[in-house]
């Protein structure tokens, strides 16, 4: 009995791994396919949703961030990156060692965006090789419909601003990145700050300017974006792997 | 609680065999790739072939058949806004530059810039005034480009290396870079022996992907003034005055205009994403700031062919302009048909002079098919930087630079970037991005894109030098640019033909741009 058990047990542990393989061209032209699929895709980020309770037609596509919403904490609706080695030193100069880290924030990262339809297939790419013989690649085809335009509303972002950070940060020899001392607080990163224009009045003189009511409850920055509309798209788009045989560029 | 009853008593040195086979499978854990191991790797990347394509951005609404998207052009109302935040500064205020802010000087307001109706597509009938071509064959738009490539040409999203890149120091290193290509351009120039000829061949290589050399690419654009000492959607929001803080109704605060561009292509373009090698040190008018950091290097390639045969006929008393200038031209044009327009475009009415469709709805507006700055034959050939010379990012905490580094004194790469014109030393090997070449290439039949000079040309302009170098022609049938469109005349040449223009030869050797006062 007990050596009865090892043996089915060993037989069944004993099973053979089969590396995967390559599939070639001809393989795959083998295979049919069937119809593919057809996607739609709707991405809202951060804009009043028609299942939030405070839902109404005219703040449809609205920027979420009343009482309760997604973006009442504007710091937490940012989109930041921070390019490798960007620092400011202490003297203010630029430093791609240490010193006060740099980010690009984009402020109000918000928009809805509704591909209504997304064809996804898989055809054969027919096409004549350098020696003018016909050859097949199997390639992904991504189509769109001009009758079922992309719907953009409001996609875009309320500011954009360079920020940094109020500890300082040093790159080391092997290019990680750590912070010169510990305890760094959440309002002292560069990417969570979320200040605002106040209302300004009129002055003259040599720092004198008109009064600014436009800028009043914007996060700061200098510049935003906002698209809207259908976005008519028409057509195919073939992806496939660009191999050095049909392609001396790869 | 549960408790587990085993139905099969196992004996426990079957129990450690059982176990013990199951261990001695050897695993492997994923390993971390160092970056040389990854620079040996070649990649295959991934390539891209849009086909039958066309794009157009039009307003928010209910879904529009083909058909109309294709023929309503007053349904372009799609736009991109750029939203004027930030105040202006005491600088751009001080308008007579007397160091003080007050009622001697003129009303400064903010640009308020929506960018209307943006369409790329096949150029199908030379109309410079119509942003997509109407109708269809067999279900195609007209106005689709067929295949923006072809199969063995495409568009390419890849990863590669290059070894033995130098430094900004006396090193070099390899570089390993993401890369984004437009389809090449196909080698389509010759010249003849007396280098100057040239003939244009016929599609070998890229037949079947012969629109992406003529594309469409259209928009219309309002700019306005806005007062920002009024609130958003205030009424006098565009009513700024022409005194420091004043308002006034009826000035016309907006600028309209519409951008046609017909019959180029971008083939030949490329951008490359990597990080910067080090080395540099703040002598030598280098900087520290170079190394180790984003670092971007592109050829922009906007070509709409040879330009040499492009000529009028000029005689004593008549002046014949060249046949097709619609095919190729970059035009801006800024009147809009209505009452009273000079150019018998009299409906339908214009609209009103502080109106746009973003904030008051309506319809895209009609444009006039004659008025306009006409720029022919349009070549733009722009080369950013290499991996050697990289074009980098840097900020001093609230405005931002956009640099070019400066060329290193090192042989090894300003040999790369210098050209010796005269050809005696062939160690420089610099050359100029023109629609004829783009320095050596490697792959036949197409040109290359490892030039380090721009160019920029306009109309009728033609090479002495096998296309190395180009020259402006100066003939009297000469074409180039022209305020509203060239007509044929009773005169020696017409009277708004400005000419042809020509930037040839322009290198970069540092540049850097950094804006002020955010």
């Amino acid at each position: 009995m007990k050596k009865t058990v090892l043996l089915i047990l060993t037989s069944l542990v004993s099973f053979h791994l089969a590396a995967m393989e390559a599939l070639t061209d001809s393989d795959m032209q083998q295979v049919e396919g069937q119809a593919g699929a057809d996607l739609s895709l709707k991405l809202v980020l951060n804009q009043i949703n028609a299942s939030d309770s405070y839902y109404t037609t005219n703040n449809a596509y609205k920027f979420d961030n009343g009482t309760g919403g997604i973006c009442e904490k504007l710091q937490f609706c940012h989109l930041a990156l921070s390019v490798n080695n960007r620092y400011v030193d202490a003297n203010g100069l630029a430093s791609s060692t240490e010193g006060n880290k740099l980010w690009v924030v984009f402020k109000g990262v918000q928009g809805t965006i509704n591909i209504q339809k997304l064809g996804l297939d898989g055809v054969d790419l027919v096409y004549k090789n350098t020696t003018a013989m016909q050859m097949i690649k199997p390639s992904i085809q991504l189509s769109f419909d001009a009758n079922q335009p992309i719907q953009i509303r409001n996609f875009g972002f309320n500011s954009l601003s360079i920020e940094k950070d109020d500890f300082t940060s040093k790159t080391n020899a092997d290019g990680t990145v750590t912070e010169s001392a510990s305890g760094a607080t959440e309002s002292q990163y560069g990417y969570l700050k979320a200040n605002k224009y106040v209302a300004k009045p009129q002055t003259t003189g040599a720092n004198g300017s008109t009064a600014n009511n436009y800028d009043v409850g914007r996060e700061t920055g200098f510049m935003g974006v906002q698209m809207n509309g259908n976005l008519v798209l028409q057509g195919k788009l073939m992806m496939f792997s660009c191999d050095s045989t049909m392609n001396k560029r790869c | 609680m549960t408790t587990l009853n085993y139905t099969v008593k196992f004996h426990k040195t079957v129990l450690v065999s059982f176990i013990g086979l199951c261990l001695s499978q050897s695993c492997f854990a994923l390993e971390e790739m160092s970056d040389e191991k990854l620079s040996n790797t070649t990649g295959e990347g991934i390539a891209l072939l849009p086909r039958d394509t066309y794009m157009v951005f039009q307003g928010a609404g209910v879904n529009q058949t083909q058909d109309t998207v294709l023929t309503n052009r007053s349904l372009d109302t799609g736009y991109i806004y750029y939203v004027p935040v930030g105040p202006l500064s005491s600088i751009v205020q001080d308008t007579n530059k007397d160091g003080v802010v007050n009622a001697s000087d003129h009303s400064v307001g903010k640009a308020d810039l929506y960018l209307y109706g943006l369409a790329l597509s096949k150029n199908a009938s030379n109309n410079a005034n119509l942003r997509l071509d109407a109708g269809s064959t067999n279900g195609v738009a007209n106005a689709a480009i067929k295949s923006w490539g072809t199969a063995t040409n495409p568009w390419i999203f890849n990863v590669k290396t290059d070894l033995n890149v130098p430094d900004f120091g006396a090193g070099a290193g390899s570089v390993t870079y993401l890369n984004f290509e437009a389809p090449l351009y196909e080698n389509l120039y010759s010249f003849a022996a007396d280098k100057k000829t040239v003939t244009t061949s016929a599609f070998v290589n890229d037949v079947g992907g012969e629109d992406a050399y003529n594309l469409k690419l259209a928009f219309w654009a309002d700019g306005f003034v806005r007062d920002q000492s009024k609130a958003d959607k205030d009424p006098n929001q565009f009513n700024l005055g022409e005194g420091f803080s004043t308002t006034a109704t009826g000035r016309a605060n907006r600028i309209r205009l519409q951008g046609i561009f017909n019959g180029f292509g971008l083939n030949g373009s490329k951008i490359q994403l990597f990080q910067t090698l080090g080395g540099a040190t703040n002598t030598g008018g280098m900087s520290a700031f170079y190394n180790n950091t984003l670092g971007l290097a592109g050829v922009i390639r906007l070509n709409s062919g040879d330009g040499s045969k492009l000529l009028g006929t000029s005689t004593a008393n008549s002046w014949t302009a060249p046949a097709n200038l619609m095919s190729h031209v970059f035009r801006i044009s800024t009147q809009e048909c209505g009452v009273g327009n000079l150019n018998g475009c009299t409906t339908p009415a214009a609209q009103d002079i502080l109106s746009t469709p973003a904030i008051n709805g309506g319809t895209a507006p009609t444009f006039s098919d004659k008025e306009g700055i006409y720029i022919y034959n349009l070549n733009t050939n722009l080369v950013l930087g290499s991996l050697y010379q990289p074009l980098i990012l840097g900020s001093d905490g609230t405005n931002f630079s956009i640099e070019l580094a400066r060329i290193p004194n090192k042989e090894s790469i300003y040999k790369k970037i210098y050209t010796d014109y005269t050809g005696a030393d062939t160690s420089y090997t610099g050359s100029t991005c023109n629609v004829y070449n783009c320095g050596a290439s490697s792959i036949a039949g197409y040109q290359g894109s490892s030039a380090t000079h721009s160019s920029i040309s306009i109309g009728t302009v033609y090479s002495t030098d096998a296309g190395k170098t180009l020259l402006a022609d100066k003939s009297a049938g000469a074409v180039g640019v022209s305020f509203n469109q060239l007509n044929n005349a009773t005169s020696s040449n017409a009277q708004n033909n400005l000419g042809s223009a020509l930037i040839d030869g322009m290198l970069i050797q540092h540049m850097k741009i950094t804006t002020k006062g955010l």
